[in-house]
């Protein structure tokens, strides 16, 4: 396969990572993530309810998807860990994509929780996508670990603020040897292909899509971000420089000699 | 006899002796999408029939649901 992301052993075309959470309805969310052309799709795992049987969409998007199970909500350790487990048992998948946050407010990951909760998921033969910041020395303690990729966040969660350090992010790329994923805080698609051109091997978003005016739209136009920004980062871009460069060369130019 | 549960966080009395007795006792579809842990450990759905419940287990049954 040309130019596939490679996550542990399995192998993706395409290098986009869509949420399925808040969509209008189920048939806009189906269309975007046609739209978006991607091949992985993450789901949470909740509680059922013991009143009521609730149309389930999972069987839907297993026929299409590949299903990404994360531990969204998860504070601590043993609930991340048992979390893991559970949607192993539920979807047959040893990956996950591993979310240890520190609070409801501003969704952040605690690195403190993530690393241990990551060790033992690796030890229990899992593939970990950790959510992780976006700290270099972080994101190699969980490569060293063993991780299956990392997944920087751009900007927090729903934020659709963008990358808001470039640089980080930059460095992040040229240490890894695992996949960098650019997961949450994407708002628009140019967000999307600064973060191919920095050399990023994939990006996951949710909200930039489901929340947008136009779903589908949008969904189209992460798609063709992505492919654009990782055009842009195989081909090479020119340095930048603080003063002008001509484009064409004066050889040949008219020269008009100044009368007085 | 009666046992006394904790399912997904709730006091649940239930007359059946195995987990998956538990689950037809509460009108529970067994979906193949459906997980459940007894006591925080996952209960893999071929021991469902055979695992044994007992008054105060903590119970989660959980499924994927939408999620970013």
């Amino acid at each position: 396969m040309k130019d596939s992301l490679t996550i542990g052993k399995k192998k993706f075309k395409s290098r986009l990572l869509m949420g399925s959470s808040r969509y209008p309805n189920h048939q806009i969310m189906l269309d975007s993530l046609n739209a978006s052309g991607t091949e992985v799709v993450t789901v949470a795992i909740r509680r059922i309810s013991l009143k009521k049987y609730n149309e389930n969409i999972i069987d839907v998007l297993k026929k299409k998807y590949f299903i990404l199970p994360n531990t969204a909500g998860c504070y601590t350790i043993k609930e991340a860990i048992l979390t893991a487990e559970l949607a192993r048992e539920a979807l047959q998948t040893n990956f996950v994509k591993l979310e240890v946050i520190g609070n409801d407010e501003d969704l952040l990951p605690d690195v403190e929780n993530l690393l241990p909760a990551a060790k033992e998921l690796v030890k229990k033969k899992f593939n970990v996508l950790p959510y992780c910041n976006d700290d270099p020395l972080i994101c190699r303690k969980l490569e060293d670990i063993g991780c299956s990729a990392v997944m920087p966040l751009a900007a927090p969660i729903g934020s659709g603020m963008g990358i808001q350090n470039q640089q980080n992010i930059k460095l992040i790329v040229e240490e890894s040897n695992v996949p960098v994923i650019i997961d949450a805080g994407v708002g628009t698609a140019s967000d999307v292909a600064i973060a191919m051109e920095l050399g990023c091997d994939g990006v996951l978003l949710n909200t930039a899509v489901a929340e947008a005016q136009n779903p589908k739209l949008m969904a189209k136009a992460m798609a063709g971000a992505i492919e654009s920004g990782r055009n842009a980062f195989l081909a090479g871009r020119i340095p930048k420089r603080s003063f002008a460069k001509n484009s064409t060369t004066n050889k040949g130019r008219i020269h008009l000699i100044k009368k007085n | 006899m009666k046992k006394k549960l904790i399912i997904n966080g709730k006091n649940i009395f239930v007359f059946s002796e195995t987990l998956s007795k538990v689950l037809n006792e509460l009108n529970i579809i067994k979906s193949q999408n459906l997980a459940v842990a007894v006591n925080e450990e996952v209960i893999q759905k071929i021991n469902w029939k055979k695992y044994k419940i007992k008054s105060g287990d903590t119970i989660e049954i959980v499924e994927p649901l939408k999620g970013g």
